[in-house]
């Protein structure tokens, strides 16, 4: 049987796991924490020889003994695939081969590697140690022609010790990997099908007598002031002569608690009672450090080995969880490792800024989904401040394709396999005050390999809770969980509570444009204490960056490989795009968990309600930015302190409204930190409120203009010509359709505004496009003119259409009115309204008009919600103000291309050319708006990027009603309230083209155009 | 409002269909669960065993995301329901419960031990106290057909 299809062969001399540290020779280079500083740590990533075979026996035997000089390169860490290697492909959960446990295909794509390194004399009688920190899936391990051992566990680090392989001058080490394995079945992850070595690879150095491993252990008081340091210390032998070893805890540069042990067995347990400690949480990752300094009966130093210390536990107490003592909620995100051109093999570099991103986006949480990390990670959510909920390389969904998920794990021929997992993640993690949970993994069923993973685990570390999703009456586990609850589902919960902390691992799916409905969600947690945890699902798109043909980006994913079957773009679905630039979701879930609350009391007399929503900390380090705005001017300032308001604590504010204003007023707060911190600059914004404080009282005068002429109505075979001063806009006697208006001599109509009740499809609406919308045939409706009526009055021409817009095939659609009244002076009002004839009880993505308009169109000013897109469920990062924006900057260039852009609360907005001519729109109620260069066929139907095509004219949106956005590419549906229906409508517009003489856009809108005219 | 009069009943008429599969994957794991606390199966439904301890609303309540089923294991009921239309609307429809309440008056139907009650969405109800009573109440999807959730 091959070591690789054998589920009782885990590994062969792969060491105990032990905690990821290194040790130093001086105490300068330990505090640096930086292993490349440390004792006889050599780096082995760079370039390797490589070859890649299509099955395992093809690797030469020679590959083993000699160097290959004739093999190509292949950068370590990577995955072979993103360097032209084997092939690429993405499931969601489907094994891409047969299911035949344990076995894997036998043409087993391999991947031989070689690197050779000097050892000088440095390393003389060290025990020299060679760590993999992730490898993908099963390696053997081979050492100047010796082999030294095999492991499994793709993204767990394991070591073996080649002391006996290795000589003084050059080595030779080679390692054979493969990508399929038994281990296989249990590595079943959403995410690509890659392979490779995708993290370092290092050897390290060890004295004859070394710390082989440590355990740290913080008790805390209870009123946490004070706390006791445990450490028990591991030697990797009982020592020939007594050591020494000295330990000593730093508050910064201050030693406040030292002490000297005598080893003569090779273990030792400290014990350091500090007292009037900073405790560690997220959002003030205080940090202590810890030296252990190892020294020979001669007082020599043999080792210092540093670590970062922070004070904290976490205890349930009544069913809830408590970090220091203190109630809390995870505001957190899952987080895959991929970057858009290194695959799996992400690097530090990437890492880090993703950290400082959910830092910088009130993110204090991360799950590690579904696999560990590169040990550096947990280094860095200790730094920065992220409460970590740890989960082990556990994910066997596959099985679920078969109706059977628990298939291995409920088989105790596998328990083995199951807690070797978890066991080593905790070992080598035990010491990070960031991670505060222990997952056993994802979606794997349940079963009788769960419960012994969770015996192990206790075993192990005792002090943090455990969590595993499918164990749904919380059996064994710590902490209950689910997925995918929708809002008024976790409500339920929170209204029945189990007698254990709840989390939610995984909603709000993030693919495409969404996701929305997270205020409600955020509602009903905050509503619940038994609620403490939500992790939006996920964190970045794993789309793959290439050149097309003609070089342009395009970010592909699966199919785009020839790889079948595939889960297509369902790997598009992050918080983040691939080449981690936040995305619209993002700046939303920022908001709705923004730290400072802000709420109305009497907002008519400027009356505010301001909540600490910390959990630790008060707003001393706070400033609050009040802005009193009229038509996105802002009219008086204030700032606010709230000093000594405690977490959970509200305190009122009052701001001073004017008195004489009769214009619309709103308040805008920003709330920012005063403090520069690690991940932020100074005076960084946590997030934005608005109230409205006064609707508008202003009087509206007429529009009107000096010039104006009586207008002239003329008919022609085909058509309806009125003519006024300077303009002339023609209607169609064949489809009742507006086809030309020329203004000052420029055409402004490239399309004919119509009705529409289809956009392109988004990701969260993909289920009810392929379940409701295409089988009806909505995607391509039809519009049928049934009749055109002229009349004039009052000095105006009002022209009325009938038609329906309906789909083919079927008895049901939308009669329709357009009621278009023209102006001497020039405006156009349109009435635009319609019943539903026939049966169709489902949503619809939109009630709107769009329309075509010139391309030069193209800068653009509008009074509405802003500045970035925003829908009636995702919209609390965006306020109601002034913007000038342009159309290309208002596309939300989504990888796979879907409705987008849209701008609610619209009151009016221009679209003009560089010198100003172009069009005013005003709504007779606030309009959505957007606008786009391509049509929304083409939207609709591009599956990447580089399949959008100009259309030659602006797309204008003008819409009445947008579905909100929801999470249902895998989730929550559209909530209620945000449901659009093919049901009775009636709204109003007003389109008049403008040039530089015509005033500014807030001076138009401040006129009466309804009443206009007469 | 539905009344089936056992859970064989139940079982017979609604068979096909993962939101219905589940109600008995929910029903048959009763005995796993303690009483008064709501569990889940899959990503849309929770359901709960009321043992009678739970105090019941004054008003009519409605939903329309989700639908009851209550499963009378123990006791009887009153069950008064109506049309939404033919009551007067006191609390707006609530995204974050799927809830809205109204008052006003229905036709009250006696439940007893064993049987199955689907309630439908564009009517609401109100349930009489009753210590006595032990049932499983279930929060169904009314998603359908394209539902493609775990």
């Amino acid at each position: 049987m091959n070591n690789w299809e054998n589920i009782n062969l885990l590994s062969e001399n792969r060491m105990p796991a032990r905690a990821y540290f290194f040790s130093y020779s001086t105490l300068n280079n330990a505090r640096m924490l930086q292993r490349e500083l440390s004792q006889h740590f050599m780096l082995l990533s760079g370039e390797w020889a490589f070859n890649f075979f299509e099955h395992p026996l093809l690797v030469p035997e020679t590959f083993y003994q000699k160097k290959m000089t004739e093999w190509k390169t292949l950068p370590v860490p990577s995955m072979w695939q993103m360097h032209g290697f084997g092939q690429l492909q993405y499931t969601d959960e489907g094994f891409p081969f047969p299911i035949d446990v344990p076995f894997v295909p036998s043409n087993n794509p391999t991947g031989a590697y070689q690197k050779s390194f000097t050892l000088g004399d440095s390393w003389n009688n060290k025990q020299t140690i060679i760590k993999f920190d992730g490898v993908e899936t099963y390696f053997e391990v081979y050492v100047n022609g010796h082999y030294v051992g095999f492991s499994k566990g793709s993204r767990l680090t394991a070591e073996f010790d080649i002391s006996e392989y290795v000589l003084q001058g050059e080595n030779l080490l080679s390692v054979r990997v493969m990508q399929w394995a038994d281990s296989t079945y249990i590595e079943d992850q959403d995410m690509w099908w890659t392979a490779g070595i995708f993290r370092d690879v290092y050897l390290v150095g060890k004295e004859n007598n070394h710390i082989e491993d440590f355990t740290l252990r913080t008790d805390l008081s209870e009123n946490y002031v004070d706390a006791t340091l445990s450490c028990d210390v591991q030697l990797n032998k009982i020592p020939e002569q007594a050591l020494t070893l000295e330990y000593a805890l730093y508050d910064g540069q201050t030693v406040i608690h030292q002490g000297t042990t005598t080893l003569t067995t090779n273990s030792a347990q400290l014990t350091l009672d500090v007292t009037d400690i900073t405790t560690w949480s997220a959002e003030n990752p205080y940090l202590y450090q810890l030296f252990l300094t190892l020294k020979d009966s001669a007082g020599n130093i043999i080792e210092i080995v540093p670590h970062n210390v922070g004070f904290r536990d976490i205890k349930v107490k009544e069913g809830l969880f408590y970090v220091n003592g203190q109630y809390l909620m995870l505001h957190g995100v899952n987080r895959h490792d991929n970057d858009h051109l290194k695959g799996r093999a992400v690097g530090m570099d990437r890492v880090e800024k993703d950290l400082q991103l959910m830092k910088l986006h009130n993110i204090n949480s991360v799950r590690t989904a579904h696999y560990p990390n590169d040990p550096r990670f947990y280094e860095l959510c200790d730094k920065y401040g992220l409460f970590v909920l740890a989960e082990t390389d556990v994910e066997t969904h596959g099985f679920a394709n078969v109706g059977d998920l628990s298939r291995i794990t409920d088989d105790a021929s596998w328990e083995g396999v199951f807690v070797d997992r978890i066991e080593r993640h905790i070992h080598a993690q035990k010491n990070h005050c960031s991670i505060i949970i222990w997952s056993l993994g994802n979606e794997s069923g349940y079963g009788c390999n769960i419960r012994a993973m969770c015996v192990a685990a206790k075993a192990i570390d005792d002090t943090r809770l455990i969590h595993y999703e499918e164990d749904r009456d919380a059996e064994v586990v710590d902490i209950v969980s689910t997925m995918y609850s929708r809002a008024p589902l976790m409500n339920y919960f929170g209204e029945q509570p189990m007698d254990k902390p709840r989390i939610i691992c995984e909603y709000a799916h993030s693919m495409g444009n969404g996701p929305g409905g997270l205020t409600e969600y955020q509602n009903v947690f905050y509503k619940h204490d038994h609620i403490q945890g939500h992790y939006v699902w996920e964190w970045c798109d794993h789309g793959i960056l290439e050149k097309d043909e003609k070089g342009d980006d395009v970010y592909k994913y699966g199919g785009d490989f020839g790889d079948y079957p595939n889960n297509y773009n369902f790997c598009m679905d992050g918080l983040i795009y691939s080449n981690q630039q936040a995305g619209p979701g993002l700046r939303e879930y920022k908001q709705v968990i923004c730290p400072v609350k802000v709420n109305a009391k009497e907002i008519e007399n400027g009356l505010l309600t301001v909540t600490n929503k910390f959990w630790f900390t008060n707003l001393d380090d706070i400033t609050l930015h009040f802005s009193v705005c009229a038509e996105g001017e802002v009219i008086s300032q204030q700032q606010e302190k709230l000093l000594n308001l405690n977490a959970g604590e509200s305190r009122e504010v009052q701001i001073s409204l004017p008195e004489s204003e009769l214009r619309e007023l709103f308040i805008n707060v920003s709330i920012t930190k005063d403090s520069a911190t690690p991940y932020s600059e100074k005076n960084h914004e946590l997030g934005i409120f608005q109230f409205k404080a006064q609707e508008s009282q202003l009087p509206l005068p007429t529009y009107q203009t000096n010039n104006a002429i009586a207008l002239d109505v003329i008919e022609t075979a085909l058509e309806w010509k009125i003519e006024g001063f300077n303009f002339t806009l023609i209607f169609s006697k064949t489809n009742g359709k507006l086809i030309s208006w020329i203004s000052d001599d420029v055409e402004i109509i490239h399309t004919s505004p119509k009705l529409n009740f289809f956009k392109p499809m988004i990701d969260n609406h993909k289920q009810e496009f392929e379940g409701l919308w295409e089988p009806a045939h909505l995607q391509i409706m039809q519009e049928h003119f049934r009749q055109l009526n002229v009349v004039q009055k009052e000095g105006k021409v009002i022209i009325t259409c009938d038609s329906i817009v309906a789909p083919p095939v079927f008895d049901f659609g939308m009669r329709c009115q357009y009621v278009y009244e023209i102006s001497a002076s020039g405006q156009l009002n349109m009435q635009l309204s319609g019943e539903r004839y026939g049966d169709y009880p489902h949503v619809i993505p939109v009630i709107g008009l769009d329309m075509g308009i010139k391309s030069q169109f193209d800068q653009v000013e509008y009074f509405g919600r802003g500045p970035d897109e925003n829908y009636q469920d995702s919209k609390q990062s965006n306020l109601i103000d002034r913007y000038k924006t342009n159309v290309a900057a208002m596309f939300e260039n989504y990888p796979f291309p879907q409705n987008n852009g849209n701008r609610q609360d619209v009151s009016w907005l221009s679209l003009v050319n560089r010198q100003g001519n172009g069009l005013f729109v005003k709504g007779h109620q606030p309009l959505n708006f957007s606008a786009w260069f391509y049509s929304n066929e083409n939207i609709h139907q591009a599956q990447h990027t580089n399949e959008l095509q100009l259309s030659g004219y602006i797309t204008l949106n003008l819409d009445h009603q947008v579905m909100g956005l929801g999470s249902n590419s895998w989730g929550s549906e559209v909530l209620d309230s945000y449901r659009v229906h093919m049901d009775k409508f009636a709204y109003g517009l007003t389109l008049m083209p403008i040039n530089q003489g015509s005033g500014s856009g807030q001076y138009l809108a401040n006129h009466d155009f309804i009443q206009g005219d007469k | 409002m539905i009344i089936l009069d056992n859970l064989a009943q139940f079982k017979s008429l609604y068979r096909d269909g993962r939101k219905w599969n589940r109600c008995i994957e929910a029903i048959e794991n009763i005995d796993n669960i303690k009483d008064n606390v709501y569990h889940s199966i899959g990503d849309s439904l929770v359901y709960m065993v009321d043992n009678g301890e739970i105090k019941n609303s004054e008003q009519f309540v409605g939903n329309r995301r989700y639908f009851d089923v209550h499963y009378y294991l123990e006791g009887e009921q009153n069950i008064e329901i109506a049309d939404k239309e033919k009551l007067t609307l006191v609390a707006p429809y609530n995204d974050d419960t799927d809830h809205e309440f109204f008052t006003g008056q229905g036709q009250i139907k006696n439940i007893n031990k064993g049987q199955v009650i689907i309630f439908e969405n564009h009517q609401a109800y109100r349930v009489s106290n009753s210590a006595s009573v032990r049932k499983v109440l279930l929060k169904v999807t009314i998603e359908d057909g394209y539902f493609l959730n775990k």
